[in-house]
């Protein structure tokens, strides 16, 4: 049986160009030296990152700290003024599509597309999957984020919790092996935020994914994160727990 | 509740403004039907009849019309998008101030366009010793480069006002060519598809460019047949199938700005069902989403230029030429009008022979612009906040879904079917056997056609300012305010004024433009300037054209100017302590 042979199961070869497949125990997330300025505005000065294979880590900070800013840069939607990025143990530069770095992004707001149904959001990265694994996939996922029966519904009529859904959905169906998580829990209700905290901790613990969140919310950060780290003027320290 | 009857109070004066739109708008379709009618009572039977409408030579003119329109389309609105493209990648911040000019490029009256292609066809042809392509071929091209720069100008504006995070989420997952063809232009769609719809009803129903280049439309036609009977009824036959074609377009076009409206005020999407875009209120830049917001400006240079280099080389040379196309489409009518300022002894004599058009076109235009705003603030009121008849939609967006509000965008949409040879035909027919009552054949007759053509226009572009404003910005005013003048003059006006200015100024530059309906309707002994440059034209007198030409140009900056200073007159821009421009002028006057 090939890996995606079922919905759930482990394939992170596909549309990441063999990347992140670095050592196994070797860091899967690095950044060095990186620096990013926007005007007079300091995000990253020479800032330093290791995230081991399977880890999460939180990254936190209050607002405009540069939190989304460091997710975008691991992601390629920005690219570094200067320093190094490597994914799985190989840097990537500017040339590496953001879709080619094995990376599932949850963005701050949903970011549903509103042309397109739930189920073609949740498929929208899944178009070189066999069809019906693809139809398995998105059905698998909607129902594990409690939206099984929303599949067809056109994202403005969705409620606030339930695009937060649909974002989680999509950013895990590639079954990418980095997951980013931009404020996860942002605007949900204590039920809803406990609810994205488990699937996200349990699809990690399912294919060891490596998780990097920016959160300001240090009891997701408690919940979810190995290490705690934050974000001040452009370098990162270890946040007191 | 909606805004509309709150701002305006009496339905009387709501249905008196509407009444006066409909009046000037469909007055000359009734009047060229009460003519018609009355052809009919009076016996006469020497005419077109519909056998005559529906000859083989008509039919084959229909289709020829119909492929030249969608043709020029089709191929202006997809050249117009890889252009834009081509900029939005290579030149971001370029092509944000590019966009005003290339928007305003639509409002060119068609004889400079005109003139810079007849010009350039016959330098091709005396360059290669080849004679010129067919006539058709020259037309549609010319048609189709003088609308290239206002269809890369909307493409620029669509794909600009894409949120660049779900394009950033789309390249997450896929190439990006298959970002590009399902998500930003799927996005972009409903603006395109306008832009589409109003360049295919331009070349459908305008006769002005394929005449100058001697080629035979449907439209002219319609002009033709009326010049050499006189017959209203037959005009209105033979007009039959062309406004059955330009109704079904504006049918299908009038979801066009229901989804315009949905994405038009950032303000409008509940962040919370699904929307990404947060609010936006007036005054305030957009915001962009991402930490680069604070010093990034749209249309986004980071999305589209990460998106667009990583294509493959051939698309995106493809892309830079259609950009550079487009360019020279927007540059070609300045480079001619340059060599018309380089014959000094033509340019002169041109100007010193047409001071009477200049004049009649200057207060025709100027009285045409300022009554289309006046007849188009209360439908616009009513379009952009709803009528008061069905709930507003969640979060302020207009209630166009409701038969009501789709009635009202059908009455402002509807005059578009009707060519502009039958709106002056129409007037015609209205007011010629009632003695004029002092309009047959006064310059009256000038500024009702263009308002009937314009007014339209007027009422569209002031709903799409009023739809942009947050509502609740408007409903603070009429709660908070000491008086309804006050909430008016206050926010209201304030608020709006960028829109007034855009609509005057447009409906300026467009009557100076105005042909089809003009060569009618225009009093013995006076011409536009438009008429007089399309006569030269017609005649190949192309360096007076080019003078003439000049002088229009000239006439649309100076209305430009005028609806800027206009716009900061009424409400000018907010100060800090919120006073607007009115009561600095009182202040003024009081400390003088």
């Amino acid at each position: 049986m090939r890996p995606h042979d079922h919905p759930d199961g482990d394939d992170r070869r596909a549309r990441t160009d063999g990347l992140p497949v670095g050592p196994t125990g070797g860091p899967m997330i690095e950044l060095r030296d990186l620096c990013k300025r926007f005007g007079s505005r300091c995000v990253a000065d020479g800032l330093h990152l290791e995230v081991r294979r399977g880890e999460c880590v939180a990254l936190l900070g209050p607002s405009g700290s540069g939190k989304s800013t460091l997710l975008r840069l691991v992601a390629g939607l920005e690219g570094a003024d200067a320093g190094e990025i490597r994914l799985g143990g190989r840097p990537v530069g500017s040339d590496l599509a953001p879709h080619r770095r094995g990376i599932g992004f949850l963005f701050q707001s949903a970011a549903l597309w509103p042309h397109l149904s739930v189920a073609g959001n949740v498929a929208f990265g899944l178009e070189d999957r066999p069809a019906a694994w693809r139809r398995d996939r998105v059905a698998s996922l909607l129902e594990r984020v409690g939206l099984a029966g929303l599949a067809a519904r056109a994202p403005a009529t969705l409620s606030g919790g339930e695009a937060r859904r649909v974002a989680l959905a999509r950013a895990l169906a590639g079954q990418r092996p980095i997951l980013l998580l931009d404020e996860p829990t942002a605007a949900l209700d204590a039920e809803l935020r406990e609810r994205m905290l488990a699937l996200i901790d349990d699809e990690r613990a399912a294919h060891g994914l490596t998780v990097l969140m920016a959160t300001h919310e240090p009891r997701d950060a408690a919940r979810l994160a190995d290490r705690q780290l934050a974000l001040h003027q452009g370098a990162l320290v270890e946040a007191a727990r | 509740m909606s805004l509309a009857p709150l701002i305006v109070r009496s339905p009387l004066a709501r249905r008196l403004a509407w009444a006066a739109f409909a009046v000037v708008t469909f007055g000359p379709l009734a009047g060229a039907l009460a003519a018609a009618i009355a052809e009919a009572s009076g016996g006469s039977t020497a005419g077109v009849s519909a056998l005559e409408v529906f000859s083989p030579r008509r039919l084959e003119l229909l289709a020829r019309s119909i492929a030249f329109s969608a043709g020029v389309a089709g191929s202006a609105t997809a050249l117009g998008v890889a252009a834009a493209l081509g900029w939005l990648a290579h030149w971001p911040a370029g092509a944000r101030r590019a966009q005003v000019w290339l928007l305003a490029s639509v409002a060119l009256p068609p004889t400079v366009p005109a003139l810079a292609f007849s010009r350039a066809a016959g330098a091709l042809a005396a360059a290669t010793g080849v004679p010129t392509i067919g006539q058709t071929w020259c037309a549609a091209v010319a048609q189709g480069a003088a609308l290239l720069p206002f269809c890369t100008g909307l493409a620029i504006l669509a794909l600009g006002r894409c949120d660049p995070l779900l394009l950033d989420a789309a390249r997450m997952q896929a190439s990006p060519s298959r970002v590009l063809w399902r998500v930003a232009l799927p996005l972009a769609r409903p603006t395109l598809a306008a832009g589409a719809m109003l360049v295919f009803l331009l070349s459908l129903l305008d006769y002005t460019m394929p005449s100058i280049f001697g080629v035979n439309v449907y439209a002219l036609e319609i002009f033709v047949v009326f010049s050499a009977t006189h017959r209203v009824s037959d005009a209105l036959w033979l007009a039959l199938p062309l406004a059955t074609l330009a109704l079904a377009v504006v049918t299908w076009g009038i979801g066009v700005p229901r989804q315009l409206a949905q994405q038009a005020g950032p303000a409008r999407r509940a962040p919370e069902a699904g929307g990404t875009a947060p609010a936006c209120s007036a005054g305030e830049p957009p915001r962009v989403h991402g930490p680069g917001a604070q010093v990034q400006a749209l249309p986004a240079a980071g999305p589209w230029a990460g998106l667009l280099q990583a294509l493959p080389t051939p698309v995106a040379a493809a892309l830079v030429l259609a950009a550079l196309l487009s360019a020279l489409a927007w540059a070609a009518p300045v480079l001619a009008l340059g060599e018309a300022l380089a014959r000094p002894e033509y340019l002169s004599r041109t100007l010193l022979s047409s001071g009477s058009e200049l004049v009649f076109t200057a207060w025709t235009s100027a009285a045409a612009a300022v009554g289309a705003v006046l007849l188009a603030l209360v439908p616009a009121l009513t379009l952009a906040f709803g009528n008061g008849v069905g709930p507003r939609t969640a979060a302020g967006a207009v209630a166009v879904r409701q038969w009501p509000a789709r009635v009202m965008w059908a009455l402002v949409l509807l005059p578009y079917v009707v060519p502009p040879a039958l709106t002056g035909i129409g007037l015609i027919g209205l007011w010629r056997p009632m003695g004029g009552w002092g309009l047959y054949g006064s310059a009256g007759l000038q500024v009702a056609a263009e308002l009937a053509r314009f007014t339209p226009i007027a009422v569209v572009v002031l709903a799409a300012a009023m739809q942009r404003l947050d509502p609740t910005l408007l409903e603070a005013a009429l709660v908070g305010a000491s008086s309804m003048r006050r909430a008016l003059s206050g926010v209201m006006l304030p608020l709006i004024s960028p829109g007034l200015a855009v609509a005057a100024a447009l409906s300026f530059v467009l009557s100076l433009g105005e042909i089809g309906a003009s060569l009618l309707v225009a009093p013995a002994g006076s011409a536009t300037l438009s008429m007089k440059t399309y006569n030269y034209l017609h005649y190949g007198g192309s360096a007076a054209a080019g003078g003439l030409c000049l002088m229009l140009l000239a006439l649309a900056a100076a209305g430009a100017v005028m609806g800027a200073g206009l716009g900061r007159l009424v409400g000018g821009p907010l100060r800090p302590d919120g006073s607007t421009g009115d009561e600095r002028a009182k202040a003024r006057q009081g400390s003088a």
